[in-house]
């Protein structure tokens, strides 16, 4: 087949057909929408080579979303050459995010986790017959997180099961968990400094970043222990500890401990980053 | 399709969280969210635990090498297309025996090798008949490679060396990979699945390849589409 033959005609893009759980269906954005306009009227020659050479960055950089497009309507079209060639770059982009995801989360088996998301991605791009796919044209980025989670959460409970049959501590009623403590003055104390945090972090989003100080504290983060870590980040992004009106969601009631136990877990926080903080200077 | 479609299982489930992932978690958007799917609170606040980590934590660098991670999504790209182009086979209609319509005839022959040796070819005439190398042979032998990446005409070449139609040796390309029987009193370890490559990182990482033959190939590759033979 001649480069001319490859060449797209000009065609209307196809629009989206998924409908949220309110009924509305769901839009790309205006920038993929003029993108994949701009796009379709390129030879495949110059698709290709957008898609394989552009860096990111890049005004010609093809984005994801467009590349998710072209490759269905390639697979729509029978363009086989088209469909194996932009599908390699678009799963050569994600495979390095997921597995860049399961490893922050710690995902045991990172080769069959990112492997599980590419499929799950395949399916729901390549499946003409249904519309599943419709979200990575509209975020995908957010879309392959949302699935590498539930890769994610997949992992966790299969460890879990796995652990169920080789370690002691799960055996009921004796779960690792920080010993119990009412003092009241060193919760407080937790608080504050929690609060000083959020306020650092908060400061760390806005303008003024401080690119250094926000690495130092991703990686500080990442020494926490998985559920100390988890109530540290609930706190910083605002929820209580616990709350009076039992319909509230609480840092508490998400990770299925006391109240006490998340005090703990935010005091062995501020303890594991105080020290590893001067341990950094 | 059994293992098709690996999300959380549930259709309902995976729009909700398709949708609040979209939405942005977070507190507010969180009490939103469970307020209208309170079945799903075990799901929504987990997902959002492990996004707000995600938010926070510095991410670790992917380590696997491209071509590697690029090799194993050909491979699921092709076993993908084959699913999805093949009709379910699970509901069969009942027919009439004598009604029914002869069934194709399956491939008359067992493997890539064997045909060669029936038409009196060595593997090393065979490759030089092709203009691949014996390694390239040997994969292809072993269906190695995703069938829908071979382009047509390395599939017409090799169906004149043997005396086959292309369709044939695509249908041959496109089965499970051939297990190394030789190999398997060796291993202590339960055998891997195997996983197929594209034919581009076939021809692209064959050293015992002519330049002339790889230029070849990686031409071809670029520019010959390769529909479906059906």
């Amino acid at each position: 087949m001649t480069e001319g033959e490859l060449s797209p005609e000009k065609r209307e893009i196809v629009g989206l057909t998924r409908k949220r759980r309110n009924g509305q269906t769901l839009v790309r954005s205006a920038a993929v929408e003029a993108e994949i306009r701009s796009v379709l009227q390129l030879a495949a020659a110059e698709i290709l080579r957008r898609a394989t050479t552009e860096p990111e960055g890049s005004e010609k950089y093809l984005s994801p979303e467009c590349l998710v497009y072209l490759v269905r309507d390639a697979h729509r079209r029978n363009d086989e050459a088209m469909l194996w060639a932009l599908w390699n770059v678009l799963a050569a982009r994600a495979s390095s995010f997921v597995e860049s995801r399961l490893r922050t989360l710690g995902g045991p088996y990172d080769d069959d986790g990112v492997d599980a998301v590419i499929h799950n991605m395949a399916i729901a791009i390549f499946d003409l017959e249904a519309d599943r796919g419709d979200f990575f044209q509209v975020s995908f980025w957010t879309t392959i997180q949302r699935r590498t989670i539930d890769e994610f959460r997949r992992q966790v409970r299969l460890a879990k099961e796995d652990r169920k049959h080789t370690s002691f501590d799960a055996l009921p009623g004796e779960e690792a968990h920080p010993p119990e403590t009412d003092d009241e003055h060193d919760s407080e104390a937790i608080v504050d400094w929690a609060s000083e945090s959020h306020n650092a972090l908060e400061d760390l989003v806005g303008d003024e970043l401080d690119v250094a100080t926000t690495i130092r504290i991703e990686i500080a983060l990442s020494t926490l222990p998985e559920r100390v870590r988890q109530a540290f980040v609930l706190h910083v992004e605002g929820w209580p500890i616990e709350s009076s009106n039992p319909n509230d969601t609480t840092i508490s009631t998400m990770l299925g401990r006391t109240p006490r136990q998340v005090r703990n877990y935010l005091k062995e926080a501020k303890e594991r980053l105080n020290k590893w903080r001067e341990d950094d200077r | 399709m059994t293992e098709i479609n690996r999300t959380t299982g549930n259709p309902m489930l995976d729009d909700v969280l398709d949708e609040y992932a979209a939405a942005g978690p977070s507190r507010a958007e969180l009490d939103r969210w469970l307020r209208e799917y309170p079945q799903f609170q075990r799901e929504l606040t987990e997902f959002t635990i492990y996004w707000l980590e995600l938010k926070h934590l510095r991410p670790v660098p992917a380590t696997t090498d491209p071509a590697a991670a690029q090799a194993r999504a050909a491979s699921i790209l092709g076993e993908v297309l084959h699913k999805l182009r093949t009709p379910d086979s699970t509901v069969v209609p009942e027919v009439d025996p004598k009604e029914a319509p002869a069934s194709p005839a399956p491939p008359s022959f067992d493997s890539l090798i064997g045909q060669a040796k029936r038409q009196g070819m060595t593997i090393e005439q065979l490759a030089r008949a092709v203009s691949m190398s014996v390694a390239m042979i040997m994969s292809l032998h072993r269906r190695l490679v995703v069938a829908p990446s071979v382009p047509r005409s390395a599939l017409t070449d090799l169906g004149r060396a043997l005396q086959l139609s292309a369709d044939m040796v695509f249908d041959y390309l496109n089965s499970p990979p051939r297990l190394d029987l030789s190999q398997h009193f060796k291993s202590r370890q339960a055998p891997r699945i195997v996983t197929k490559i594209a034919f581009v990182d076939l021809v692209n990482s064959d050293p015992e390849l002519a330049a002339a033959d790889r230029a070849h190939w990686l031409s071809l590759v670029s520019s010959d589409a390769n529909p479906p033979l059906t």
